[in-house]
């Protein structure tokens, strides 16, 4: 890594194949690309996960296995009970797609897709059309009185509803900004330490032999990265059941 | 299919039937322990993931009422009014996000106890 390079290099997007449809710019880009691996390598690890459904589950039936019945038992099941059925293929798919994009952006060289915002929201947003057409879909317009707040006096409402829309609004932003924040941030904390290392050593002296500091500050923050990783692609996963299951049972939160 | 562990010592061989009842008086077991032991929890939210949380709630909101407010200044073009009411919402609503964020997180926290 030369000394020139931007910590936030890593995260620009670049041509590949590049395609232009009625002065449209669609090229097949790093982004589309990594994409595409992750969906593949999900593919990949369910379908060999379920080939041979053995009763004493091999290695990566196991895997398989425990990854499907944390999003099914412990993360749906548990947010939305029986109601939660009929999204449990949304919600794992949401999953298994933040989850190996955001592992195959720790490889290095690779992209991070999740880093994104666009990506984010884009994800954000087909939840909350979702939520919009289920909670109309179940209660009509009765759907509104989500954004009534029950218990409160009426002489307050002027001022709770458009708080509470304000807040129902802010949900895609925040599902999406929290996301591309966690892995921008993560990542440009691995080549910022990354990079002391190599300055350091090139500086010669005392500190080459001090560079030791940020490569196992480095390694620890790979370490956190994994979890993070993980953690956010289940966060994910469980703020989507929350929305899902506020339009479906209005008022129970 | 190779069973592998003890199972394996008296598993072998192709008859089904005792097998089956080993593995439905296993099933048992596990249910068993599985009932004494609380609600399984999902991942553990650290005070990393905490901190990310809430502050993305509450910053969001601001950002909503601020947009919220300049579209209606620039729709009706009563130009300070909206921004200014609207940021008030969008800060009111931050900390109603804040606050049902953080009574989701120690509601979550409860079940883990």
């Amino acid at each position: 890594m030369a000394a020139g390079h931007s910590p936030m290099e890593q995260f620009a997007i670049k041509p590949l194949i590049p395609i232009e449809i009625g002065g449209v710019d669609l090229s097949f880009t790093n982004a589309s690309l990594w994409m595409l691996l992750a969906v593949a390598a999900g593919t990949l690890l369910l379908t060999l996960g379920v080939k041979r459904d053995g009763i004493v589950p091999g290695r990566t039936q196991s895997i398989v296995e425990l990854m499907y019945d944390f999003i099914e038992r412990q993360t749906v099941g548990a947010v939305m009970g029986e109601s939660g059925k009929k999204f449990f293929p949304f919600i794992f798919s949401l999953f298994i797609f933040i989850f190996f994009t955001n592992f195959l952006g720790l490889i290095p060289y690779s992209f991070t897709v999740t880093s994104h915002i666009i990506v984010t929201f884009a994800m954000a947003l087909s939840v909350f059309v979702l939520v919009l057409a289920v909670g109309f879909w179940t209660h009509g317009l009765h759907f509104f009185s989500l954004f009534v707040p029950s218990g409160a006096p009426a002489w307050i409402m002027p001022l709770l509803v458009p708080i509470e829309i304000i807040s129902f609004l802010s949900r895609p932003i925040s599902l999406s900004v929290r996301l591309a924040a966690n892995m921008l941030a993560g990542h440009t904390m691995l080549k910022v330490f990354a990079g002391f290392v190599v300055t350091m050593l090139s500086a010669g002296g005392i500190l080459s032999v001090l560079s030791i500091a940020p490569l196992i500050a480095g390694v620890l923050v790979t370490a956190l990265e994994v979890l993070v990783a993980a953690i956010q692609a289940w966060v994910f996963a469980l703020l989507t059941c929350i929305y899902l299951n506020e339009a479906v049972h209005l008022h129970d939160h | 299919m190779r069973p592998r562990g003890p199972v394996a010592t008296t598993q072998s061989g192709p008859d089904d039937d005792p097998g089956q009842k080993r593995l439905d008086e296993l099933g048992r077991k596990i249910e068993a322990v599985r009932e004494q032991q609380p609600a399984s929890k999902p991942a553990p939210s650290g005070r990393l993931n905490v901190v990310y949380r809430l502050s993305t709630e509450f910053v969001a909101a601001v950002f909503v009422g601020l947009a919220l407010g300049w579209g209606f200044d620039a729709l009706t073009g009563w130009k300070p009014i909206g921004i200014v009411v609207f940021s008030m919402l969008g800060i009111g609503a931050a900390f109603y996000n804040v606050f049902r964020a953080a009574r989701q997180l120690s509601a979550e926290q409860d079940k883990k106890d």
